[in-house]
């Protein structure tokens, strides 16, 4: 709540004229249809290749789906800015509507991807069968119930990509795409008047709102959990451009940033040292994974409260949750230097404070994540342990969350990944004198010094690449394990 | 162990009533069957008693304690056993079992417990490796380890094939009263009901139809509903006068004055041994009996249930008669 705090504040503090005139300005409803149009392709764009990508690696006999499985999640690793830099190094003209919607539908996608293959992964495949024992074909069946039974997955998959394109300012900037952020950005840049800035921020985060209101009334009912593993529907012809597809989707998202950062890392003349490079990333492991556990702590009880109650208190908690998600990092960075200056200054510029501004950022990632799993562990078997005599505290600790340990750790990892590519937050409240692996790389890039930026882009692609690959293995084995 | 016992029990959702004044006891080691059909209110009413429904109005006494809303599920001492056991999957067999349990009391009172329900050596399988029958029987074991006032089992045998359910539910009682349990059992199937249980509540409409012993509820049903959920039946419109009732089956011995319905159970009629004559239009094969679909000559039907050889086949001509007197519900005016 406290950045939400802050742009009221910021934005009110000179009466509510400022605020209607900076809101009557024809360029904010410009920015707004910008931010808009950019977050509604680049969502439906997710969708589509999330589902297919999903159901390609869960339900297809496709060729190396296992590998794909890793592959296809891995441009969750890729942060836009890096993303964003090598593809202009590739594809000097891609800028504009087209250079943002590519590369963020790239690096996004696996936010639908990733839910929605763990829902096609526990869908009871007893419904399907009954579907095609009535007739229907594979076809009709993945249309007509497959999509219906993945749906909440995917929608919570789609509102993370609208509301991480909302809020991203890496792509949007390279690209020069003037979105909200960028808008926001040039506002502070422009003037030591914060107020506009303020007011736009409020703006994006009104826009977040009505996306998670949307979402939860889309959502539906979590489909029912089946106790067998579904089976892999065969591709028959469409075998070899699934592949293709695949390859060639797998290429985009990776083999561009891989090759670029590779071409750099030879043709660098630059001499880099190692000691600083792995104490970097010392740094980036540890802030990350401090941030990453506190947000989980915080986001478990939003979480379990979320799946198990419908309560207006509980409604309104999970949405200033999302509502953080819109705002642009740099917004929460300054709210809370100017919370940490005025309230906390023993806090100010410590890990604990960056931590603190990873778990306002990533909160609704974990939430999610926590919700999915906690609605998979039937309310019956917290009925049971009750009635043993066991407490609510006790059974969210010995039966909630074992149950939803998967879906929990996948949320994890996944807010580790995030807060380790997290860039303008990490800038203004780092420590002073540490750096990390994304504050490196922007201050090399800065000065255009690419060939000393790639091999810290390349170990950024690393330390975010291990969770996601440990992830899925992880998240495989346990459900096997528990289905048999 | 103690019983159980409910006062003009009230609950409902919203300003609707689900349970209507509900009263009923269970002694301390009893076994009580709730027996309704399906949205009768019985799973409202475990729900109730294990504390996740709030009362309206009324009272829950287990022991002497009065068991108010105010008393959350965990301090109530109330086991439950779910349909389909619902073990906590990510835990072993004797996880599950101990998982009420004290830390340092769990090892000998888990061994104990796997012993009663006949599963000694599964305490290191997981709950994916039992077959439905073993499940139940763990969940049963689960629910009675913390040594609970009383026990709840809803519909416990509902998803088993019916040969394991028959024995199963032997299993059950035998092993309730092994532990010296006051149990609480609902369901939907009357002959499960009458079978296992010391007394039984027939639970109509969120209302009790009738509280008796199962063999009361048998030969004495309360009412005509209450007679024709918990056993087959063959009915007639009569006149009852002076201890007898004309029906197509002949004279009936009966009790009751006045217009109503003549019941008679299926095993009550006698094939062979003198009566009314009627036709066998089918014979239905059960194993243990076989029921003999009869027409009789002013070609009404009726079925007899027969033990043992069926002495007739489809076609034959039959005599009818009605052993033991026949049940009379009076019309209401």
């Amino acid at each position: 709540m406290l950045p939400l705090a802050y742009l009221a504040v910021r934005s009110f503090e000179r009466g509510g004229g400022v605020v209607w005139d900076v809101l009557a300005r024809t360029r904010t409803a410009e920015l707004a249809l910008r931010s808009l149009s950019l977050a509604v392709a680049v969502t439906a764009s997710c969708l589509v290749l999330g589902v297919l990508g999903a159901w390609l690696v869960v339900r297809s006999d496709l060729m190396g789906r296992r590998a794909f499985g890793v592959l296809l999640v891995l441009p969750l690793a890729v942060p836009s800015y890096v993303a964003g830099f090598t593809w202009i190094s590739v594809v000097p003209d891609l800028t504009g509507f087209a250079g943002a919607f590519v590369v963020l539908t790239l690096v996004s996608y696996p936010y639908v991807l990733l839910p929605v293959a763990a829902a096609l992964r526990t869908a009871d495949p007893a419904v399907e069968e009954v579907a095609r024992s009535l007739g229907r074909t594979s076809r009709q069946v993945f249309f007509s119930l497959t999509l219906r039974q993945i749906r909440p997955a995917a929608l919570a998959g789609g509102l993370l990509v609208a509301l991480y394109v909302l809020s991203d300012f890496g792509a949007v900037s390279l690209m020069r795409y003037e979105a909200f952020t960028l808008g926001i950005y040039t506002s502070y840049r422009a003037s030591f008047d914060r107020t506009p800035a303020a007011v736009l921020g409020l703006v994006l985060v009104v826009l977040a709102i009505a996306l998670t209101v949307g979402e939860r009334k889309a959502r539906g009912v979590v489909a029912h959990r089946g106790r067998r593993q579904p089976s892999t529907v065969p591709l028959g012809r469409a075998r070899v451009p699934a592949l293709a597809g695949t390859v060639v989707l797998v290429l985009l998202t990776l083999g561009v940033p891989v090759v670029s950062l590779v071409w750099w890392l030879v043709a660098g003349t630059s001499t880099f040292s190692v000691a600083d490079l792995l104490a970097t990333t010392g740094n980036t492991v540890a802030v990350s994974a401090f941030g990453a556990l506190l947000t989980l702590v915080l986001a478990l009880p939003v979480g379990i409260l979320a799946a198990r109650h419908q309560g207006r208190l509980v409604r309104g908690v999970e949405l200033a949750g999302f509502a953080g998600h819109a705002l642009p990092g740099i917004t929460v960075g300054l709210a809370l230097v100017f919370f940490g200056i005025r309230f906390a200054p023993p806090l100010y510029q410590t890990t604990p404070m960056l931590a603190f501004a990873y778990a306002v950022l990533f909160l609704p990632l974990a939430i999610g994540a926590v919700r999915t799993g906690v609605a998979h562990a039937p309310p019956v078997l917290e009925d049971v342990s009750r009635s043993l005599g066991v407490g609510r505290w006790e059974t969210g600790r010995r039966v909630t969350v074992p149950l939803a340990a998967p879906g929990i750790l996948a949320g994890t990892a996944l807010v580790f990944l995030t807060c380790a590519k997290e860039l303008p937050a990490t800038l203004l409240l780092r420590p002073t004198g540490m750096d990390t692996l994304a504050t490196e790389l922007w201050t090399r890039t800065e000065i255009g010094a690419y060939a000393a930026a790639a091999p810290y882009a390349a170990v950024l692609l690393v330390v975010a690449a291990i969770p996601a690959v440990v992830l899925d293995r992880f998240l495989r084995r346990t459900i096997q394990g528990g289905e048999r | 162990m103690s019983g159980l016992t409910v006062k003009r029990l009230v609950a409902g959702y919203g300003g609707d009533p689900v349970l209507r004044e509900v009263d009923f006891e269970v002694p301390e080691g009893g076994l009580l069957a709730v027996l309704g059909p399906s949205g009768c209110g019985k799973t409202t009413l475990l729900r109730v008693l294990a504390g996740f429904h709030p009362v309206s109005s009324g009272e829950v006494w287990l022991g002497g304690r009065q068991l108010t809303s105010a008393v959350p599920p965990e301090q109530r001492g109330i086991g439950i056993v779910p349909q389909e056991g619902a073990l906590f999957p990510h835990l072993t067999v004797a996880g599950n079992v101990g998982f009420g349990l004290r830390r340092g009391d769990r090892g000998a009172r888990v061994e104990e417990l796997l012993d009663l329900v006949g599963l000694a050596g599964f305490g290191a399988r997981m709950p994916a490796e039992l077959s439905g029958g073993q499940a139940q029987r763990v969940a049963l074991a689960r629910a009675l380890a913390p040594r609970p006032g009383v026990v709840l089992l809803d519909e416990p045998f509902s998803a088993l094939d019916a040969g394991l359910r028959e024995e199963l539910r032997a299993d059950v009682r035998a092993t309730l009263k092994a532990a010296g349990a006051t149990a609480l059992l609902v369901t939907h199937d009357q002959e499960e009901a009458l079978g296992i249980a010391d007394h039984v509540v027939v639970l109509r409409d969120g209302a009790v139809a009738q509280f008796a012993r199962p063999q009361t509820i048998y030969t004495s049903p309360a009412d005509l509903g209450v007679a024709l959920f918990v056993g087959e039946a063959v009915t007639f419109q009569g006149v009852a006068r002076s201890g007898l009732v004309a029906t197509p089956l002949g004279e009936l011995r009966t009790s009751g004055d006045g217009p109503g319905t003549v019941l008679v159970r299926p095993e009550q009629l006698i094939l062979g041994t003198g009566g009314v004559m009627s036709t066998v239009d089918d014979v239905r094969f059960h194993g243990h009996d076989a029921t003999v679909l009869l027409r009789l000559a002013d070609g009404t039907r009726v079925r007899s249930r027969v033990q043992g050889r069926v002495p007739v086949r489809a076609g034959d001509s039959v005599a009818v008669s009605v052993d033991g007197p026949a049940l009379f519900f009076g019309d209401t005016p």
